[in-house]
C-alpha cells in the first residue's frame, strides 16, 4: 500500500507501506495517576535524569516538584514561575528565551534557523535566499529534535490547529490539536486533540476548552496518527528525556498522569 | 520595529473624540457598532489596526462601558487603577490583558481582549495590532504573557481568582472501614485565591464524582461565615463505608456555585474491609453461623445426631434419621430420656422409684403406695412415713407437740398439767380433776364413782379379800368367806339375828373406811346405829342379788 500525501512543490513523501512499519502499534501502558499531594496541577516538566517532574498550580500559579511516583516534594518560588523550567544540569529556573532587540526569538533546529516573534505570533525561517514566513499567530512553536521538522500551532485553544510543517520546504500536515510534544527521537510528536463536536462555548465557567479530548500519537515517518488516551481531558503531554515516558494533565480532575509509550522499533 | 498599540495622540494623549465626532467607526476591518453610551469614543490610530482600539471597543461591546481612557497600552494599567477599575495577574474570560513595553510588546506596550481563560491559565485573546498584521486576530497566549496583568469589568462577576488549596485531611488515604460504617471525612481548604468565601456569594464545597458515599451533593458555608484569602476552612462531610468490600474514592471540590469549581481537587479513599472470617471457611460473620467452626458454614454437610446446624440452614440434623442416644429403639423427641435406653414408651415401670419409665407423664403408676416406715400405713395415709410411731391409730404421747395418731391434733387428751384438787394428780391423768377422792390409785368402792380412774365404777378385782374388813366383791358382805368369826355372813343368809359382836370392831376403823352413805357404816355408837343398819340392809340386797 502507498499513499501520497500533499507535499509542496517538489517534495514528494513517499510513504512506506505498513508493512515496512513492523512492530506492534503505537501504545500507551502502565498509565498511573500521579497524586501530587492533592494539588490540580498542570503542565508536567520532565528533569534531565527523568526522576522528577515539575509542574504548575491551577491557573498556571504556584510551581511544585514532584517525585515520578507522584509524591508532592516541595513548592518552589521563582521569580517567573509561570516561564520556569529544568536546566540541563537538573535545576529550576525561568527559561525565557533570549529575544533580539525586535523582540525576536532564534531558533536553531538541525541545520535549519527559525526566528519567531512572540507578540504578533510570527514565525519564520532562514532561508538562503531571505526569510520565509512560515505562519502568523503562531504559538506553541515545537521544532523536532533533528530539526527536520517544526509542529506549531494557530488560533484559539477552542478551536486549535496543528501544524506540522517540514522545514526543508517539503509537505506539511494541518491537525486539529494542540500542545505538540516530540519524541526526542524525533520519530513523532505526541499532542492533545479535540474530540470532534465537544467544543465548548466560551464563558466564564469554562476551564477547559473542550469537553474531552485525546492525546494522539502523530507519525513523522508517515503523518499517521493513532490515538493513545481518550479518558478524561488530557492536555501538555511531555515526553522523558529518554523518551520512554510520557506525562500529561488532566485538566478535568487536575490530575497529572504517566504512562509508557510502547512504540515500533523502539525499545522502552 | 512597529509601534504597537499608538493611540491617536493627537488628541492630548488621551485618544478621545467628543460624542459629535462619533460616527460608525471602523478599525482593522472592525466596526465600532456597539453602543456602551459613551459620550467619548476610542479613534483608531493606525493604518490597519490599532490594539488600544480593539480592546477599547471589545471593553464597549463586551462590559457596555466606555472606557474614559484611550491612551497608549503602556498607561493603560496606570488609568484603571487609577479609576477604581479591579486589576489582578489572574487571566479571566472578558478581561482586558495588558503587555508592558518590553522587547516583546515594544516600547509602547499591547492590550487585547481576553476571551477565555483555561486551567493552565493561558487564554485565548483577539487583537489587533498598529503596523500589522491587519485586522482583528485570534491568538492565544500564556499568561506570563500578560506582565501588565490584567483589567476587570466593575461591573461583571468579582474579578480576580477563585483558588483553594489543600491543606490538611482526615481518614488519611487507605483508611480501613467495616461495610456501612458512618465516617466523617474533613478537609482543610485554604483560600489561595483573591475572592473571599461567603454563602451569598454561593461558595460551596461539591461533590465531584465517582463514590459520593453517601454525603451530601453541596456542603454550604455557614451563613455569616466568610473565609478571606489566605484563611483555611474545615469542610466536614458525614458518609458512609460502602456496603461491599473493596477500595472507594471520591471526589471534592470548592464550587462557586453558577460560575465553577475552581481549586483542588481533592478525594477520599478508603478501604471496605471483607467481614472477618474467623474460622477460615470462606464465610465471614454474618453469614456463617459459627464463625469459630470451620466445620460449619453455609453448604457445609449436616452431620447427622449431632444436634448441631452445620449447614447454617436454621435447622439440625435435617435430612437426618432421629437420633436415639441410648439405643432403645426411641429417637428423641419419642423417648422421654434418651440418655437411659431403661426409659421409652412401653418400658416397665419401676416401682418405688419416682421415675417414669415408661414415658407415659406418671411416674410407679399402677404401684402400691410405699411405707416408708413400714408401720402399715403407706405415704398419703401415714403422716410421717418416716416414723413407725407415727401412724392413724397410734397412741397420743402427751406434751411432745406431735400428731402421732394422724388424726390432725396433737396432744389431744392431755391435761395442761394442773393439779385443781390438789390430790397429787393433774388434769390429764386425773379423770376428776375436781374430786380430791377420785384419782388414780384412790379406793373404788362399791357402785361408783370411778375413784381409782381406771375405767371402772366398781373395784378392778371383784374377789373378797379377807381381814381388810371390806367388801371387796361388792356383794354386800365382808369378809365373807374367811374363818375369822369376826367377818362372816352375820346370819344374814336368813335374814335372821345379826352380828351384834361386830359392831365393835367396826366402830374402831371407823374413820379409815370408804363408805358412802348406806353402806357400811362405822362410827361412835349411838350414832352408829342406823348406819350399820343401812350397811347392813345394803348387804342384804346385794346377797340377794348375787345369789339369784
Amino acid at each position: 500500500m502507498f499513499a501520497r500525501l500533499p507535499s509542496l512543490p517538489g517534495l514528494l513523501v513517499t510513504i512506506l507501506s505498513s508493512s515496512a512499519l513492523a512492530g506492534p502499534p503505537v501504545a500507551l501502558e502502565a498509565v498511573r495517576t500521579l497524586e501530587g499531594g492533592g494539588r490540580f496541577l498542570v503542565g508536567p516538566r520532565w528533569s534531565p535524569d527523568g526522576r522528577l517532574l515539575l509542574a504548575s498550580g491551577r491557573g498556571g500559579h504556584g510551581l511544585f516538584t514532584l517525585s515520578e511516583a507522584g509524591d508532592l516534594l516541595e513548592e518552589l518560588a521563582p521569580a517567573s514561575p509561570a516561564a520556569a523550567g529544568w536546566t540541563p544540569d537538573g535545576r529550576v529556573d525561568a527559561a525565557r528565551p533570549a529575544l533580539d532587540e525586535s523582540g525576536q526569538e532564534w531558533i536553531t533546529a538541525g541545520s535549519s534557523v527559525l526566528v519567531f516573534a512572540e507578540y504578533t505570533g510570527r514565525l519564520a525561517v532562514l532561508r538562503p535566499w531571505g526569510v520565509q514566513v512560515l505562519a502568523e499567530g503562531a504559538w506553541d512553536v515545537r521544532p523536532s529534535p533533528d530539526g527536520r521538522l517544526v509542529a506549531f500551532c494557530l488560533g484559539h485553544l477552542s478551536a486549535p490547529a496543528l501544524v506540522v510543517a517540514d522545514l526543508a520546504g517539503g509537505a506539511s500536515w494541518r491537525l486539529p490539536g494542540a500542545h505538540p510534544a516530540w519524541a526526542p527521537d524525533g520519530s513523532g510528536l505526541v499532542f492533545a486533540r479535540p474530540v470532534a463536536g465537544t467544543e465548548r462555548a466560551p464563558g466564564p465557567s469554562a476551564d477547559a476548552p473542550f469537553a474531552s479530548s485525546a492525546l494522539v500519537w502523530w507519525s513523522a515517518a508517515d503523518g499517521s496518527q493513532t490515538e493513545l488516551w481518550s479518558s478524561g481531558l488530557p492536555f501538555q503531554p511531555a515526553f522523558s528525556a529518554d523518551g520512554g515516558r510520557l506525562a500529561w494533565s488532566d485538566w478535568a480532575s487536575g490530575r497529572l498522569l504517566v504512562g509508557r509509550l510502547r512504540r515500533p522499533g523502539v525499545r522502552p | 520595529m512597529s509601534r504597537a498599540c499608538l493611540a491617536a495622540l493627537a488628541l492630548l494623549g488621551i485618544g478621545l473624540l467628543p460624542a459629535s465626532a462619533r460616527a460608525a467607526y471602523e478599525c482593522g476591518g472592525e466596526y465600532d457598532n456597539c453602543d456602551c453610551g459613551a459620550a467619548t469614543f476610542c479613534i483608531c490610530d493606525g493604518t490597519c489596526g490599532n490594539c488600544v482600539w480593539h480592546a477599547w471597543h471589545m471593553a464597549c461591546c463586551g462590559w457596555g462601558r466606555a472606557l474614559e481612557w484611550c491612551t497608549d497600552a503602556q498607561y493603560w494599567n496606570d488609568q484603571a487603577q487609577s479609576r477604581g477599575y479591579p486589576t489582578g495577574s489572574h487571566s479571566q474570560a472578558s478581561s482586558i490583558f495588558v503587555c508592558e513595553p518590553s522587547a516583546t510588546c515594544s516600547e509602547w506596550g499591547h492590550v487585547g481582549w481576553l476571551v477565555q481563560a483555561y486551567a493552565d491559565g493561558s487564554f485565548d485573546s483577539t487583537e489587533q495590532f498598529w503596523g500589522g498584521p491587519c485586522g482583528t486576530h485570534d491568538r492565544h497566549r500564556a499568561e506570563s504573557f500578560a506582565t501588565g496583568g490584567f483589567i476587570y469589568d466593575p461591573d461583571g462577576t468579582q474579578p480576580g481568582l477563585d483558588d483553594a488549596s489543600f491543606v490538611s485531611e482526615t481518614i488519611p488515604d487507605g483508611t480501613h472501614l467495616a461495610a456501612g460504617q458512618p465516617f466523617t471525612k474533613r478537609w482543610t481548604m485554604r483560600n489561595d485565591g483573591d475572592t473571599t468565601w461567603t454563602q451569598a456569594d454561593s461558595y460551596l464545597w461539591a461533590f465531584d464524582g465517582e463514590q459520593q458515599f453517601g454525603a451530601a451533593e453541596q456542603t454550604l458555608l455557614p451563613a455569616g461565615a466568610s473565609v478571606a484569602p489566605g484563611q483555611t476552612w474545615d469542610w466536614d462531610v458525614p458518609m458512609v463505608a460502602p456496603a461491599s468490600a473493596g477500595t472507594y474514592r471520591g471526589y471534592w471540590r470548592m464550587d462557586r456555585y453558577g460560575t465553577a469549581r475552581f481549586g483542588d481537587r481533592v478525594w477520599v479513599e478508603i478501604v471496605v474491609d471483607p467481614p472477618a472470617d474467623g474460622d477460615g471457611d470462606g464465610y465471614p460473620a454474618g453469614e456463617d453461623c459459627d464463625d469459630g467452626d470451620g466445620a460449619v458454614h453455609p453448604g457445609a454437610v449436616e452431620t447427622c445426631g449431632d444436634g448441631r446446624d452445620e449447614d447454617c440452614d436454621g435447622q439440625t440434623d435435617e435430612g437426618c434419621a432421629p437420633a436415639d442416644g441410648d439405643g432403645d429403639g426411641y429417637p428423641v423427641g419419642e423417648d422421654c430420656d434418651d440418655g437411659d435406653g431403661a426409659v421409652h414408651p412401653g418400658a416397665v415401670e419401676t416401682c418405688g422409684d419416682g421415675r417414669d419409665e415408661d414415658c407415659d407423664g406418671q411416674t410407679d403408676e399402677g404401684c402400691a403406695p410405699a411405707d416408708g416406715d413400714g408401720d402399715g400405713y403407706p405415704v398419703g395415709e401415714d403422716c410421717d412415713d418416716g416414723d413407725g410411731a407415727v401412724h392413724p391409730g397410734a397412741v397420743e404421747t402427751c406434751e411432745d407437740g406431735r400428731d402421732e395418731d394422724c388424726d390432725g391434733q396433737t396432744d389431744e387428751g392431755c391435761g395442761t398439767g394442773i393439779d385443781a384438787d390438789g390430790d397429787g394428780y393433774p388434769d390429764g391423768s386425773d379423770c376428776d380433776d375436781a374430786d380430791p377422792d377420785i384419782h388414780p390409785g384412790a379406793t373404788e368402792l362399791c357402785g361408783g364413782p370411778d375413784s381409782d380412774c381406771d375405767g371402772l365404777v366398781d373395784p378392778a378385782v371383784l374377789e373378797e379379800l379377807c381381814g381388810n374388813q371390806r367388801d371387796d366383791d361388792c356383794d354386800g358382805l365382808v369378809d365373807e368367806g374367811c374363818d375369822d368369826g369376826g367377818s362372816g355372813d352375820g346370819g344374814g343368809d336368813d335374814g335372821g339375828g345379826g352380828d351384834g359382836g361386830n359392831g365393835d370392831g367396826g366402830g374402831g376403823d371407823g374413820g379409815l373406811e370408804e363408805g358412802p352413805a348406806g353402806g357400811c357404816g362405822c362410827g361412835a355408837a349411838g350414832a352408829g346405829t342406823p348406819g350399820l343398819l343401812g350397811l347392813l340392809l345394803a348387804l342384804l340386797a346385794l346377797r340377794r342379788v348375787r345369789s339369784r
